[in-house]
């Protein structure tokens, strides 16, 4: 017993340490480096002005971290994304339909499934119930 | 015979305020040239090409100098003249890479009352311009036709009803205006002109067969 009571303990300690490397690993960190993925961060000589379509656009893609993401792409959604589902044109609607997949992935990588489920079904990318523009 | 007819071309977007709807500019060019300029370029240039070959086209631009419309006020301007055709022109923009020629139509899902029929001319006004781009540019693509709520191609503002709707609608993205070889291709490579004379006469072409 005494001779197994150190193996015991070393066998927990190393169970305790995969354990909380594994937790970490697979947690994101809201203050994780956001890289967004369909959209390019532009050049600052070449950014458009805030308050319009492109230049919120590319305010929302440069941001810093996730959180700072979610507050972003939220955002520009709540400005360009039309109440009434009138867009004004195909550059229109590709900005607001990339905003909601950046939106939808780092809900996810910040583990909130419900949130990115919900925008996953109003993207609708298989059209599985006819979405047609309107949200 | 004559082709008779009366086509209303709105080149989008213009001026510096954003007016129901319609933002006074979206894509911007390498180079600086505004997706704005752009419409109100190849719409006149269509217009130029629909009177010499067409004469007998009534042909009316929604704007024919830098300023800006609302959305409703675009469609008006074909229901107020009993317009056959209702083509809106713009230049899209996003990444900087992403490529091609595409149009758009009201879905039938959102009341189109002449859905097929928007589509029809849609196909055909697409497919001439990416031809035309294409013999200049293996690079673009062709991204069809698709169909989402677009206020300016409202059948009620186009002077449509399910009764009566002689006004076929859609809307055309020529290509990705951010794209370097884009803006080669249009405004700043020594063919531009030629060019954009080519993607005009394509669009006046789809427009004549349309109307034959």
């Amino acid at each position: 017993m005494s001779r197994l009571s150190p193996r015991l303990t070393f066998s927990a300690l190393l169970i305790a340490f995969f354990s909380v490397a594994c937790s970490s690993a697979s947690k994101v960190s809201v203050e994780t480096n956001y890289v967004p993925v369909l959209s390019t961060r532009a050049h600052p000589a070449t950014r458009a002005a805030r308050g319009t379509l492109k230049g919120d656009f590319e305010w929302a893609a440069d941001s810093f971290s996730l959180n700072e993401a979610v507050f972003r792409w939220g955002k520009f959604l709540k400005a360009h994304d039309p109440h009434d589902g009138e867009y004004g044109d195909g550059f229109h609607k590709l900005h607001v339909d990339a905003a909601k997949y950046e939106l939808m992935r780092v809900y996810y990588l910040l583990g909130r499934i419900d949130d990115g489920d919900r925008l996953l079904k109003q993207i609708d990318p298989l059209t599985l119930d006819h979405y047609r523009g309107t949200k | 015979m004559a082709i008779k007819g009366i086509a209303v071309i709105d080149p989008g977007h213009g001026g510096t305020a954003n007016m129901g709807g319609s933002d006074a500019n979206h894509a911007v060019s390498p180079s600086g040239v505004l997706e704005k300029n752009m419409t109100l370029r190849i719409a006149t240039l269509v217009q130029g090409a629909l009177a010499a070959t067409a004469p007998e086209v009534t042909v009316i631009l929604t704007r024919s100098t830098d300023t800006n419309l609302t959305l409703e006020q675009r469609a008006n301007v074909a229901r107020d003249n009993h317009a056959d055709l209702f083509l809106s022109i713009h230049f899209n923009g996003f990444n900087g890479a992403a490529r091609g020629v595409e149009a758009w139509v009201r879905p039938k899902a959102d009341g189109n009352v002449n859905f097929d029929d928007d589509k029809s001319f849609a196909e055909r006004v697409q497919k001439v311009v990416f031809a035309a781009i294409k013999a200049r540019d293996p690079n673009t693509k062709d991204r069809g036709v698709k169909d989402m709520k677009l206020g300016v191609l409202t059948d009620a503002h186009l002077g449509n009803t399910a009764a009566n709707h002689p006004c076929r609608a859609c809307l055309l993205e020529i290509e990705f205006i951010d794209v370097l070889a884009v803006d080669q291709l249009l405004n700043t490579g020594p063919n531009a002109a030629v060019v954009c004379e080519e993607i005009a006469g394509a669009i006046e072409d789809a427009m004549v067969a349309e109307l034959s």
